[in-house]
C-alpha cells in the first residue's frame, strides 16, 4: 500500500518536474517586446563582439565573445551570443583592452589623438592644474566620449628654476622637506590622482636644472605615502635613480641612457618592487633617430594630423647624444625585465620625436626590441599600468569593466598590426576617425606688402608676439610704416630679446591660413621671400606645423639696407609643409644686443 | 531527563546524529522528521506575518528593479541574485526570529529535554525554509520567464535552483546563532538590520560592479557576496574570481556559523 506521504512527495516531484521542463530556453524566442528592443539598438554602446582572439590584459584567453551593454562588458563567453543586440565579427582578429600611455603630457588635442590609434587611458604626468579637472570628469562612468580618460599627476613637484619651470606656466615650487606635507596636500586637493617629482642628483654626472636635494625628496614621497597617492619620480641618470629608489619611490617614469643599470640598483628596485616607465621612444628621438622614419613615416596609409608627423621628425638635437648610447637604455630595460622590475609602456608624448596615440605602439616595438616578449609588451600597456596606478576601470577586459576595446588584425605574430587598428571603442562607443579641417590653399605669389596697412593680402594677418606671453622678459611692438621696399608701407618692429623664458623668442608673426588650427598648405611651393632691413645681425624665421608647438628654424642675416631675403623650403626640413600655421620671424636668444627693430615688407611664396 | 543521542562535542551539528536513534526504527524516525517539518511548517503558515513579507518582497523587489526600471536589460543576472536575496530571508528570519520567540516561550527548551531528539525540531525548521526558499525561486523564475524575458538552458534552472537552495544552509546557521543569542524582542529588528545590508552590499539588490570600488573590496567579506557570485557563475556573469574561492568562503562561513551557533546551543542548555 502506498501511504500518503509517498503520494505527496512523488506528487511534488513530478510538479516540479513538469514546471522546470516548461521554463523557457533560449531556444525559445524572445517575446517583441518593441521598447526593449528598440532602446536597445538604439543604444550605439551596446552590441555582441565575436569571435575574437581575445587578450584580456593579462594572457591570451581563446576565441570569446563578448557582450558589451551601455559601455560595460556585461558578458564574455566561449560560445556565441545570440541576442537583440547588433552583432559585430571579428573573425582573425584579436581584441585587446584599451591601452594605456603612462607617461604623456595633456594639452591641445592630446585626449583626442590619443584613442585613434587604441590608447583609451593616458597617466599624464605633468599638466596645468586648472585644465585638468574638467578633462579627469566622467573616468568612472561611461559618457559616449571620443577622448581617452585622463589620471593625472597635475603640477609636478620640482624645485624653484627646476624641470618643469620652464614652460612658462607658472607653477609653484618647494625648497625644504619642511613644505612636504603641505605641498602635498595642495595636490591633492587642486585633484591630482599621484604626484610626480622631478629629481636630479647633486652627483649626476650632467647637470640638467636645479632640482630638489635628497632630503626634501624623501620628505614628499614620504608625504605622498601618508596621504595615500604614489609617488613617481623622474629622473635622467642612474645616480638620480638609485638616490630616488632609495627614498622610497613607487616609480621611476624615465630609464636613463647615460650607463648601464648596477646590481645595486636592481636589487634595490627588486626588493622595493619599484616599477619603471623607461620612455624608450623619445630617448629614441634623441639618439639614433630612426625608429620613427622606419615604422610610420614612410607609410601613406596612415591618418597622421600635420602636428603627429610634425612631432615625429623632430628630436631633441641639442643634447648631442651619441646614438650608441641608446644601447644601454634597451639593455637596462631588458635587464630590469629580467630581474622581474615591471616595466610600463610610456611615450612622453607630445615631446620632440613623439606625438600621442600612435608612438604607444611605436613605443612597444621598442620595448619588443628591448627584449620583453610579445605578451609582455601587451601587458606593459595594459593590466600592468592599470594595476600599477591602481586604475579599476580599465587594462583588462573582465565582466564589468568598461568597454574600451582595440580590435587588430592578428597582433600574436607582429605588432606593427598596431598601427592599423581595425576599429577602436571607448566605453562601448566606436571611435570615429579625426577629420582633419582641410589646411587653407594660397596661392602664389604674394602674401603681403603692406601697402596701404597692417593688413595682409593672403592669410589671417601679422602681428608682433614676444615670450611675454609665457612669462619671459622679451618685448615686441609692431606698427605700419610709410616708407617700404619699393613701394610704400611696411611693418616696423622694435622689441628687446632677453633671457627669461627658456625658448626666447621676439619679432613679427604671420598666420598664412585662414585659422591657426587648420595652417595653410604650403606643399606646393618651393620658396619664400621677403624684403626686410633693420639692426644689423643674424636672425631666424620659425615655421610652425598646425597644432605644434615645436618649430623648425633656420637663419637669415639683415643689414641697414633693404634686401630680398629667399629661403627654400626644403630648408625647414621636419617642418609639415601640408599645414603652416605660422611663420615667426624672431631675434636669436643669443644676440649679443637685447634692443632691435625690423622692417618688413613683400612677403612672397613661390 | 537528558537527550543523549546529540553529540555536543566539536563542530557537530544538532540532527547529523538523527539517523541513528537507537530506540526509533527507520520509519519510526522518518514519521518523526516529517511530523517536526510539518507542525513547523503549520506554525509558519499560520504567522501571516512571516509569510507575507518572505514571499512578496523577493517577487515584488525584482519585478521593479530587475523588470520594469532596467526595462529588462539585466533581468537574468538580477534573477539570479534576487533568488539568493529571496532563499536568504525565510533562513535568517525562521531560525532567527522564530528560535528567538520560541526559546523566550521556553518551547526551546521543553523540545531540549522531551524525549524526541533536539534534531528533529532542527530538522524540521531546516525543511520549512527550504520548502519556502523553493516557493520563492519558483515564483522568481515564472516572473523571469514570464516578464523578464529570462532565457535559459534548462540545466541552467535546474542549477540555479538546486545551488540556491543548498547555499542556504550557512544563512540557516546564521540565524540559528542568532536566534540562540537574541533575546525574543530583539530578534525581529536585529535580524533585519542584518539581512537588507548582507544583500545590498552583497551585491544582491544591484550588480555589484556598479557599486563603488571600496564597497566591492568590502563585499568579499560578506558570505551573500560569494553566494550571489556563485549562483552567478551558473549563468556565466560572474566576476573574474575563480568560483571556487567563493565557495571555499561560503564553507568557511558555514563552518563559523556552526561553531558559533553549537556554543550558543549549550549555553541555551545550560541554562
Amino acid at each position: 500500500m502506498v501511504s500518503k506521504p509517498w503520494i505527496i512527495g512523488l506528487g511534488s516531484a513530478l510538479a516540479l518536474a513538469v514546471f522546470f521542463s516548461l521554463l523557457p530556453t533560449p531556444m525559445d524566442p524572445k517575446k517583441p517586446d518593441t521598447a526593449t528592443t528598440s532602446t536597445n539598438t538604439a543604444d550605439p554602446a551596446s552590441f555582441v563582439l565575436g569571435p575574437v582572439q581575445l587578450f584580456d590584459g593579462e594572457a591570451w584567453q581563446g576565441q570569446r565573445y563578448l557582450e558589451v551593454r551601455q559601455g560595460r562588458i556585461n558578458q564574455i563567453s566561449a560560445s556565441p551570443i545570440k541576442n537583440e543586440l547588433p552583432q559585430i565579427d571579428g573573425e582573425g582578429m584579436s581584441l585587446l583592452p584599451g591601452l594605456i600611455d603612462a607617461h604623456v603630457h595633456t594639452y591641445n588635442d592630446a585626449l583626442e589623438l590619443a584613442p585613434q590609434y587604441g590608447v583609451t587611458t593616458v597617466l599624464d604626468m605633468f599638466m596645468s592644474a586648472q585644465l585638468m579637472k574638467p578633462l579627469q570628469a566622467g573616468r568612472d562612468e561611461t559618457p559616449n566620449q571620443q577622448r581617452a580618460d585622463l589620471y593625472s599627476a597635475g603640477t609636478l613637484v620640482t624645485a624653484p628654476k627646476g624641470h618643469g619651470t620652464e614652460y612658462g606656466m607658472p607653477i609653484p615650487t618647494i625648497e625644504t622637506p619642511e613644505q612636504a606635507n603641505a605641498f602635498v596636500a595642495a595636490r591633492i586637493a587642486e585633484g591630482s590622482d599621484f604626484i610626480k617629482i622631478v629629481y636630479e642628483s647633486a652627483k649626476a654626472p650632467r647637470k640638467h636644472f636645479p632640482s630638489i636635494d635628497e632630503a626634501t625628496l624623501t620628505a614628499v614621497i614620504k608625504a605622498a605615502q601618508q596621504q595615500g597617492k604614489l609617488a613617481v619620480v623622474h629622473i635622467s641618470d642612474q645616480q638620480s635613480a638609485l638616490e630616488a629608489v632609495r627614498a622610497g619611490a613607487h616609480g621611476l617614469v624615465h630609464g636613463f641612457i647615460e650607463s648601464r643599470v648596477q646590481q645595486k640598483l636592481l636589487d634595490l628596485m627588486k626588493a622595493q618592487n619599484v616599477f619603471i616607465i623607461p620612455t624608450l621612444a623619445v630617448h629614441e628621438a634623441m639618439s639614433v633617430r630612426q625608429h620613427n622614419a622606419k615604422y610610420v613615416l614612410n607609410r601613406d596609409d596612415l591618418k597622421l594630423r600635420a602636428n603627429q608627423r610634425h612631432n615625429l621628425k623632430q628630436g631633441f638635437t641639442q643634447f648631442n647624444i651619441p646614438p650608441a648610447l641608446f644601447d644601454n637604455l634597451l639593455y637596462n630595460t631588458r635587464v630590469m625585465h629580467q630581474h622581474g622590475i615591471r616595466i610600463l609602456a610610456g611615450t612622453d608624448a607630445p615631446n620632440p620625436g613623439t606625438a600621442h596615440g600612435i608612438s604607444l605602439p611605436l613605443e612597444m616595438l621598442l620595448l619588443q626590441q628591448a627584449g620583453l616578449s610579445l605578451d609582455e609588451v601587451l601587458k606593459s600597456a595594459t593590466s600592468v599600468p592599470a594595476s600599477s596606478f591602481g586604475i579599476q576601470q580599465a587594462g583588462l577586459l573582465k565582466v564589468g569593466a568598461k568597454a574600451d576595446l582595440l580590435l587588430v588584425g592578428n597582433v600574436k605574430n607582429d605588432l606593427t598590426a598596431l598601427f592599423s587598428p581595425h576599429k577602436i571603442w571607448k566605453n562601448g562607443v566606436q571611435i570615429k576617425p579625426l577629420i582633419s579641417a582641410a589646411a587653407s590653399t594660397v596661392s602664389a605669389g604674394l602674401l603681403a606688402d603692406f601697402v596701404q596697412s597692417r593688413k595682409t593680402v593672403q592669410g589671417l594677418g601679422i602681428s608682433a608676439s614676444s615670450d611675454s606671453m609665457m612669462q619671459g622678459q622679451s618685448s615686441a611692438n609692431m606698427s605700419w610704416i610709410a616708407e617700404g621696399y619699393q613701394s610704400t608701407g611696411a611693418i616696423r618692429v622694435d622689441g628687446a630679446i632677453k633671457p627669461g623664458f627658456s625658448y626666447p623668442w621676439s619679432g613679427l608673426t604671420y598666420l598664412p591660413g585662414k585659422s591657426m588650427e587648420q595652417g595653410a598648405d604650403l606643399s606646393a611651393f618651393s620658396q619664400v621671400s621677403f624684403a626686410i632691413r633693420g639692426t644689423p645681425g643674424s636672425y631666424q624665421l620659425q615655421l610652425f606645423s598646425a597644432g605644434s608647438m615645436l618649430p623648425v628654424v633656420a637663419d637669415f642675416t639683415v643689414s641697414h639696407e633693404w634686401q630680398v631675403v629667399t629661403m627654400p623650403l626644403s630648408q625647414f626640413a621636419g617642418a609639415e609643409l601640408s599645414a603652416i600655421s605660422m611663420l615667426l620671424w624672431s631675434a636669436p636668444a643669443n644676440a649679443p644686443q637685447p634692443e632691435y627693430f625690423l622692417e618688413l615688407d613683400e612677403i612672397k611664396i613661390n | 531527563m537528558n537527550t543523549p543521542n546529540i553529540n555536543m562535542s566539536g563542530i557537530d551539528l544538532p540532527g547529523i546524529k538523527t539517523a541513528t536513534l537507537p530506540w526509533l526504527s527507520w520509519p519510526q524516525t522518518l514519521k518523526l522528521l516529517l511530523m517536526e517539518a510539518k507542525s513547523d511548517l503549520l506554525t509558519l503558515w499560520r504567522s501571516p506575518g512571516f509569510v507575507a513579507p518572505s514571499l512578496i518582497f523577493p517577487v515584488m523587489f525584482y519585478l521593479l528593479f530587475g523588470v520594469f526600471l532596467t526595462k529588462g536589460g539585466q533581468s537574468d543576472y538580477l534573477l539570479v541574485t534576487y533568488c539568493c536575496f529571496g532563499v536568504m530571508g525565510p533562513a535568517l528570519f525562521n531560525f532567527g526570529v522564530n528560535v528567538a520567540t520560541e526559546k523566550s516561550q521556553g518551547w526551546l527548551t521543553m523540545k531540549q529535554i522531551a524525549p524526541a531528539p533536539v534534531s528533529a525540531y532542527l530538522f524540521g525548521k531546516m525543511v520549512s525554509s527550504l520548502l519556502f526558499a523553493l516557493v520563492i525561486v519558483l515564483l522568481l523564475f515564472v516572473c523571469a520567464a514570464l516578464f523578464g524575458d529570462v532565457r535559459l538552458y534548462t540545466s541552467q534552472w535546474l542549477g540555479l535552483a538546486g545551488l540556491v537552495l543548498v547555499g542556504t544552509l550557512p544563512f540557516c546557521l546564521f540565524g540559528l546563532w542568532l536566534g540562540l543569542t537574541l533575546s525574543a524582542k530583539a530578534a525581529p529588528a536585529v535580524v533585519n538590520l542584518i539581512y537588507l545590508p548582507l544583500a545590498f552590499l552583497g551585491g544582491l539588490w544591484l550588480p555589484i560592479h556598479i557599486l563603488p570600488g571600496f564597497m566591492q573590496q568590502f563585499a568579499q567579506l560578506l558570505p551573500s557576496f560569494h553566494f550571489g557570485q556563485l549562483a552567478l557563475s551558473v549563468i556565466g556573469r560572474d566576476l573574474a574570481q575563480p568560483w571556487w574561492q567563493h565557495l571555499l568562503a561560503l564553507i568557511v562561513f558555514t563552518l563559523l556559523f556552526a561553531v558559533l551557533a553549537s556554543r550558543a546551543f549549550r549555553q541555551n542548555r545550560s541554562v
